[in-house]
């Protein structure tokens, strides 16, 4: 008795933590590791900001990056020509960590 | 708002698959909309696969919104590990490139720490701060 109770309360204590953080992490992300969550993309929820697109709509709508594929599938250079292909070139070195200027876009490219 | 429930309630429902819990979504929720309305661009986020190469499929999603040239995209990558963030045209004067990269090393910071919301919340306040007033 004066074995068992104990060890039944700590086994009931631990149970309930490891449940709860499983449950409540299920969704992390941790680097390294696969991530097999669906795509999402948000805009603000203001007047006017809309998506112009057929495969813009689809993410949400639940066919997730497979959707994206269709629209995609001829992403960079062949789709809208020499703009990409600036991008091709400007945006990574190997390192991840350059800064990408160019054409009518601009912005930055990171990785970690 | 995700960008598929223009599309129907699905949106909603797969938006709750996605790698964010309900408080997350509201922080991100919170921060677009401030930026937006401090700065008068549009700023998006999106998170999943991303296609080779990577600132094509990025610029390609960027040029799916609305008004891309008032438009800043974050894309990231959890899987290939990388972020994109695309300005357009107007954008890109507000936000130079320069200050775009510096808001993606803290992005990229916290991702690599696995704080993928608390990583796009502070890359959002750091391209508005950045943009400032409208």
């Amino acid at each position: 008795m004066f074995a068992g109770i104990p060890a039944a309360v700590i086994a009931i204590i631990y149970g309930l933590v490891y449940a709860t953080s499983s449950a409540s992490n299920s969704k992390r992300y941790r680097p390294g590791r696969p991530f097999n969550q669906s795509t999402v993309w948000f805009i603000a929820n203001t007047p006017g900001a809309a998506v112009a697109g057929h495969a813009a709509r689809e993410i949400g709508a639940g066919a997730g990056s497979h959707a994206l594929s269709g629209g995609t599938a001829d992403s960079g250079a062949t789709t809208h020509g020499a703009h990409h292909h600036d991008a091709a070139e400007a945006g990574h070195d190997g390192s991840g960590l350059t800064t990408v200027g160019y054409g009518e876009t601009g912005g930055a490219s990171d990785s970690w | 708002m995700t960008v598929g429930e223009k599309s129907g309630n699905t949106g909603r429902a797969e938006v709750l698959n996605g790698p964010f819990t309900t408080r997350q979504l509201l922080r991100l929720d919170d921060a677009l909309r401030g930026a937006d309305e401090s700065t008068g661009l549009t700023f998006s986020v999106y998170v999943g696969e991303l296609d080779q190469p990577v600132r094509g499929h990025a610029e390609k999603l960027h040029s799916q919104l609305n008004d891309p040239d008032h438009s800043v995209l974050v894309a990231v990558s959890p899987n290939l590990r990388v972020l994109e963030i695309v300005t357009g045209h107007e954008a890109r004067r507000r936000v130079p490139d320069r200050q775009a990269k510096l808001a993606a090393l803290s992005m990229a910071a916290a991702f690599s720490g696995g704080d993928l919301a608390g990583g796009l919340v502070a890359g959002l306040a750091q391209l508005a701060g950045q943009a400032g007033k409208h």
